[in-house]
């Protein structure tokens, strides 16, 4: 049965889609995108980033630097988000995070409106990713008494340690999909507290899906597989952090 | 294994060398461009700033730059216009949120810690405004955001 919490630690959702173009990418497709979905994603940014390349030449390696941008479409609260880049869809969903149901709705949705537009030949990656941050109102923790998944040091070593970053990717479906899970602590709000981010990143890497069915139905494993990590990494005594509804 | 609260993290030590600043700089902006998730990209703007100021209230500084995203490009353009025009002469650059309830004033401040004279580094400082700062730091942003020079 699916665990329901009060004070749910999501941070964020998000589902990316990495396209295999079929033609060269234009860059009319955010603004076409942006007609058709600017009544519930009204609010336009824009971001700019820089790609890397190398190229060799007679006398060594030249280092390209191009700069690329990419448009981001929030909705009127600004608890969700469309963002488009060179064959690239993500949609993300921020606090206050409403339930599963809505927001596979919401990548569906938009993931057909990008298709019909930029026509992609299929996906190079997809990828559903819940960020979970947990505060702590302590200053020291016995991190084994919350999590299940945490870095372990050896016994020669002292047994206390304060920045760390976990990362595994674990196979799932012989090796098809993976789950990529990252424990690492960040930033609190509050001086001499802790706080940590739990990232589940479900990921499959050229994927033989092409249509929307088969799309929808990925989504909804990899939800499952989130879902059944989460609960996996941590413990009773961090899932009372949540207030968990009975 | 115990996890304790940070107390004074490690932060790498700031890159001088301009080259080696703007790779490392185009680089990290291509990873956390690169990055979808606004969570994780926040994170990693703030570990970035951490390299290259010392963050006197980081927990306050990151709350702030959590309502102000838009101040993390200008902090990092900060530090290159900073490194082209004091060059050698920095001894530290530090970045706090300072605020005062009774104006209901909140801003950062960066802070050129220099080995120049009081003249010198004030003439570095107004070359900083008039060849760069004042051009790209205008409007909303230029209420929250000031660079100081102070001569040790």
């Amino acid at each position: 049965m699916d665990r329901k919490y009060a004070k749910s630690p999501i941070k964020e959702a998000l589902c990316e889609f990495q396209f295999v173009p079929n033609q060269p990418w234009d860059m009319t497709v955010a603004g076409l995108f942006y007609e058709k979905i600017k009544e519930e994603f009204p609010i336009k940014k824009q971001q700019v980033g820089y790609q890397f390349g190398f190229q060799p030449k007679e006398d060594g390696i030249e280092q390209k630097v191009e700069k690329f941008q990419r448009m981001q479409f929030f909705n009127s609260d600004s608890s969700a988000l469309v963002q488009v880049g060179v064959d690239l869809l993500t949609i993300n969903h921020l606090k206050p995070y409403s339930k599963w149901e809505n927001f596979k709705s919401m990548i569906i949705e938009n993931l057909k409106k990008y298709q019909e537009l930029a026509t992609p030949k299929g996906f190079k990656r997809i990828g559903l990713r819940y960020i979970n941050k947990i505060g702590f109102s302590e200053n020291s923790i016995e991190i084994k008494d919350y999590f299940n998944y945490y870095p372990s040091t050896p016994d020669d070593l002292p047994q206390m340690h304060d920045t760390f970053h976990v990362r595994v990717e674990i196979p799932y479906k012989q090796g098809r999909d993976h789950l990529i899970i990252t424990l690492t602590n960040v930033i609190p709000e509050i001086p001499d507290r802790i706080s940590l981010i739990l990232d589940l990143d479900y990921i499959i890497e050229k994927p033989e899906i092409t249509t929307g069915n088969q799309t929808s139905d990925w989504i909804a494993d990899a939800h499952i597989e989130i879902k059944k990590a989460f609960e996996a990494c941590i413990t009773d005594k961090c899932r009372n952090l949540f207030d968990e509804v009975i | 294994m115990t996890l304790t609260a940070e107390k004074n993290p490690v932060r790498q030590s700031i890159v001088f060398i301009f080259g080696s600043y703007l790779n490392s700089y185009l680089e990290k902006q291509f990873q956390f461009e690169m990055e979808t998730s606004l969570t994780r990209q926040h994170e990693e703007k703030m570990e970035l700033l951490g390299n290259f100021y010392i963050l006197k209230n980081r927990i306050e500084v990151n709350r702030f730059l959590g309502k102000h995203k838009e101040l993390f490009g200008v902090l990092f353009e900060t530090y290159m216009q900073i490194k082209n025009i004091f060059g050698e002469n920095i001894v530290e650059l530090s970045l706090k949120l300072e605020n005062d309830p009774e104006e209901d004033y909140e801003g950062l401040f960066v802070t050129i810690n220099t080995n120049l004279s009081p003249e010198e580094a004030l003439d570095l400082l107004e070359r900083f405004d008039d060849e760069w700062f004042l051009d790209r730091v205008s409007g909303e942003i230029s209420s929250i955001f000031t660079v100081t020079v102070r001569a040790l």
